[in-house]
């Protein structure tokens, strides 16, 4: 058996943006606190394996099925808005501005990999159209993300369904002249009357 | 160590994430041929790099040569193609012809037909519908320009006549085949996708979105005539493709499901 701080240190390096040093410096914290915390910290690793899926109407990461967005009876159940990521859906949340339901893909259509919609929650989303006032496609506006919002519409408009984009243009607080031509361009493209 | 910059004109043809926030960008350089490059703070400075780091995008770009993957410092949106992405099929097709002249081109070999060919096919796909007679213009231009032009008119085995008409296509042998050296599993090529695959490796792009009459008065031909004869030789032309590349290229799996355009 390896070193239990080598082992850790080695297990936490493999996480997104932390490297060695990283990683043994948080070793150290978790020897140094309280066993509690340590237990705690396994308890909670092993129950995200166990009990994490997806939720059977939106394909969000839920411990329990349907996720609270999708049982909030309080969400208006007839728009609901297309993400690629559950991350894109925590950030759409973080504004506070929908309440609607979500339907997420788990990830985008890929011309150049050869990611076609057999690999996408594509098919999962197609119960949910009935009754719906509003489908909008929140998708990366990426060439990717792009492909995947045409062929969903292309797939949904013909049932009368409404579909929208997401509008693209400037971020806030951020500087014109640094933008690129196509964001500019695309921003131009949705400009609204004041 | 040479870490020697240079400024030039190239084409996105992919960007795969690195870590956090970096990319690992591959572009056709005009001068160079494909280069992996680094791009530090891709995915996170939309100041440094904006939308110009899109795959199809034409950049000029500020390349910083290193010992093993380039550095790319800077780029500047040249053309965007930004018409290419209103249109699902258009986004399939220009997927389709990156990838092929990805495989086409090896790190560091000069390539400047093809990215003349990939920016031309690009301009005209935006310009007009997604045909199948653009990219089987590109599929001949590309594989000319790589020195794997398949043979269309005599028999790729034994050099004799192949007859006018429809011929026997064997990829192995490297093209049309004659009566005598054809083989079991030979795919055909019917007369009017002969006809249309010759006039297309003769007249390069121009002639998919105006093709002429077969008859040789210079007058236009039938276009859905064409263009059905072009997506008749898609098999025999992707067989070839997968002989010379082994293996068959992922976006076409992505056109297949998306269909033909209506």
């Amino acid at each position: 058996m390896a070193d239990p701080i080598a082992r850790l240190t080695v297990l936490l390096a493999k996480l997104p943006g932390v490297g060695e040093k990283t990683a043994q410096r948080l070793a150290f914290h978790i020897l140094k606190s309280p066993s509690d915390y340590a237990r705690e910290l396994a308890e909670a690793l092993l129950a995200l394996q166990k009990e994490v899926r997806l939720c059977s109407i939106c394909c969000n990461l839920t411990a329990q099925d349907p996720c609270g967005l999708c049982s909030d009876a309080q969400r208006d159940e007839r728009l609901i808005c297309v993400v690629e990521s559950v991350p894109d859906l925590l950030a759409l949340e973080r504004t506070r501005e929908f309440r609607g339901r979500y339907h997420v893909l788990h990830g985008a259509l890929s011309p150049l990999d050869g990611v076609g919609p057999d690999q996408l929650k594509i098919k999962e989303l197609l119960p949910r159209l009935r009754g719906l006032n509003e489908l909008i496609i929140a998708t990366d506006p990426t060439v990717e993300g792009e492909a995947t919002a045409l062929y969903i519409s292309r797939l949904v408009k013909p049932l009368g369904v409404r579909v929208t984009r997401i509008a693209q243009g400037v971020p806030t607080g951020s500087d014109l002249e640094y933008a690129d031509q196509v964001t500019l361009a695309r921003a131009l493209q949705g400009r609204r009357e004041l | 160590m040479d870490l020697r910059a240079h400024r030039v004109e190239a084409l996105v043809l992919r960007a795969i994430p690195y870590g956090e926030s970096d990319a690992v960008v591959h572009l056709l350089v005009l001068g160079h041929g494909r280069i992996p490059a680094f791009a530090r703070g891709a995915r996170t400075s939309r100041k440094r790099f904006g939308g110009a780091l899109e795959v199809f995008t034409r950049i000029e770009a500020l390349l910083k040569e290193g010992p093993e993957l380039w550095a790319l410092r800077e780029a500047t949106v040249l053309e965007a193609h930004a018409r290419l992405r209103d249109d699902l099929h258009r986004i399939a097709h220009a997927g389709y012809a990156t990838e092929l002249v990805h495989e086409l081109t090896r790190a560091g070999e000069p390539a400047d037909a093809l990215f003349v060919l990939l920016e031309e096919f690009l301009a005209r796909l935006e310009r007009g519908p997604a045909t199948s007679a653009r990219l089987r213009a590109l599929e001949l231009l590309a594989l000319a320009a790589s020195g794997l032009a398949p043979e269309l008119g005599a028999c790729a085995r034994c050099g004799g006549e192949v007859a006018p008409g429809r011929a026997a296509f064997d990829p192995d042998a490297g093209g049309t085949v004659c009566a005598k050296c054809v083989v079991d599993g030979a795919l055909l090529l019917t007369v009017g996708s002969r006809a249309a695959l010759r006039q297309l490796r003769q007249l390069g792009l121009a002639a998919a979105d105006a093709p002429l009459s077969a008859d040789g008065s210079g007058r236009p031909a039938d276009a859905r005539a064409f263009e059905a004869a072009a997506a008749q030789a898609a098999a025999p032309l992707a067989a070839f493709l997968r002989h010379h590349l082994g293996r068959a290229l992922g976006s076409a799996g992505f056109l297949d499901q998306v269909g033909a355009p209506q």
